[in-house]
Parts: C-alpha cells; sequence; structure tokens
C-alpha cells in the first residue's frame, strides 16, 4: 500500500497533475476571498454614497452615513453570506497546501516559484 | 486511435489540466462531505421559517450528494490518471498499429510499483524528489 502510494505520487508529481490542482485550488481560494470582500463592502459602501448623498441635500450629518455603513457592515457579516465564501476560501488554500506538501514536499507557493526553473518556457512558432 | 489520443492529451497538456481540474474539485468535494451537513443544519438554525417542514436533527443526508460526486470524480480521475501516465511514452511512428499496452490493457494493469532504482529520491528527504 505504502509502495503504491508512493508511485502515485511520483506520478502526479511528474505529470504536472498536482502542480495544475494546486493552482485551481489557490485561484478558487482568491475568488472566493475576492468574493467575500465584494459582499462585505459592496452594500455598506452603496448605504454610505446613498446616505452621504442625501445628508448633502437634507440633514448635512455624516454620522448618519457611517450609521449607515456600520449597520449594513454588521447585517452582511452576520447574513453568512460572507461567512460562506470566507469558508470557502480557507477549504481551498487548505486543500492547495495539503496537496502541494503531500506531493511536493513544499508549500504551494514555493512548490509552484520552483516550477519556473523545471519548466521551461516554450517557444511557438 | 487510443494511442494517438493518448499522445495528443498528453503532449498538449491537456490531460495534465483536466486531471488538475478533476483532483481538486475531488478534494472540494470530500470536504463538502463534512461541510455540507454544518452548512444545512446552521441555515435550518438561522432561517427556521424556511427550513419548517426540515427534521429538526442533523442533516446527516445533505452529505450523500457530495459523497456520490466525491466518489464519482476520483473514479474517473484514476482511470484517466493510469491511462494516460502510468504507462511512459515511448516514441514512436503514427503508422504503427495497437499494441498490448495500449487502451484498456493500461487501465487494468497492475500498478508499477517503484523499483530501488526510482525510489532513491526517498533519501534526498522530499517527498516526490521532483525539485531535486
Amino acid at each position: 500500500m505504502k509502495a503504491a502510494t508512493q508511485a502515485i505520487v511520483r506520478i502526479l508529481a511528474e505529470s504536472h497533475v498536482a502542480a495544475v490542482a494546486v493552482v485551481f485550488l489557490l485561484f478558487w481560494s482568491i475568488e472566493s476571498a475576492l468574493t467575500a470582500l465584494y459582499w462585505l463592502l459592496s452594500v455598506p459602501f452603496m448605504n454610505f454614497w446613498g446616505a452621504l448623498n442625501l445628508s448633502i441635500f437634507y440633514v448635512s450629518d455624516i454620522f448618519y452615513a457611517l450609521k449607515a455603513f456600520a449597520t449594513s457592515l454588521a447585517m452582511q457579516i452576520t447574513n453568512g453570506v460572507v461567512l460562506s465564501f470566507l469558508f470557502n476560501s480557507i477549504v481551498c488554500l487548505a486543500g492547495a497546501w495539503f496537496l502541494s506538501r503531500s506531493v511536493y514536499g513544499f508549500g504551494p507557493v514555493r512548490s509552484l516559484s520552483r516550477y519556473r526553473v523545471k519548466v521551461p518556457r516554450g517557444i511557438h512558432e | 486511435m487510443s494511442d494517438r489520443l493518448k499522445r495528443a492529451l498528453v503532449e498538449s497538456f491537456i490531460g495534465t489540466i483536466a486531471l488538475g481540474y478533476l483532483l481538486a474539485q475531488a478534494l472540494l468535494y470530500f470536504v463538502g462531505i463534512f461541510s455540507r451537513p454544518v452548512e444545512q443544519w446552521v441555515q435550518q438554525r438561522m432561517y427556521p421559517t424556511l427550513a419548517a417542514n426540515a427534521s429538526q436533527s442533523f442533516p446527516i443526508e445533505a452529505a450523500l450528494p457530495q459523497a456520490i460526486s466525491f466518489i464519482v470524480l476520483l473514479l474517473v480521475f484514476y482511470v484517466l490518471l493510469r491511462w494516460l501516465y502510468f504507462q511512459p511514452m515511448v516514441q514512436r511512428h503514427p503508422s504503427l498499429t495497437r499494441t498490448p499496452d495500449s487502451g484498456w490493457a493500461v487501465i487494468f494493469a497492475p500498478i508499477p510499483l517503484p523499483t530501488p532504482a526510482n525510489t532513491s529520491y526517498r533519501k534526498l528527504g522530499r517527498r516526490s524528489g521532483f525539485f531535486r
């Protein structure tokens, strides 16, 4: 069993399949993190901007806009969407780290940066 | 035909990219086996009016689609990996006929275990010895 696992790990490394999987997982992790950030900040900023515009013409009070921003921010955190994307991002990052560590013996960034030396750039004419 | 397809998939790296995608998806489905029931349980507790018909117990059945997807993806991944990469590609004229080491014979052949010659990388202290 151990020998078979070694063979599969070796094939995963030499066929570059593990590297591609690590790249996919890192990409999905970054995508999920950015989506979480978008969900976290988009609605509060829209509310802030709307309240600010309102305050210029009617109330002239920036604290009202800041309060709208803080309320929206708290609502976005507690409704679970941001946490879901954040969890997805962490899972993808952990998967990339686990795969890279078990196949190459290094973390994902270090093993991918070594690919620049290992796989030379091709010239297509 | 099978050999030509295999050569095209390996040399164009399409097989590598497809297998990498399958492996990454399989990992995520494996995590989903544990996280999906927890997610549904939290949703039931946060929005009890939306989940009025759902049972109050822990929704362990939510892990079933994830488990099935994980097993199927892993199976497809393993079959494709065996077909494409377990036998090294040899330079062969494309007009040569089908050989016994191609197609289904490769998929169902026993795993080639590492010989002492190709296990020397273990002495170097890294898992696969890829970055020597």
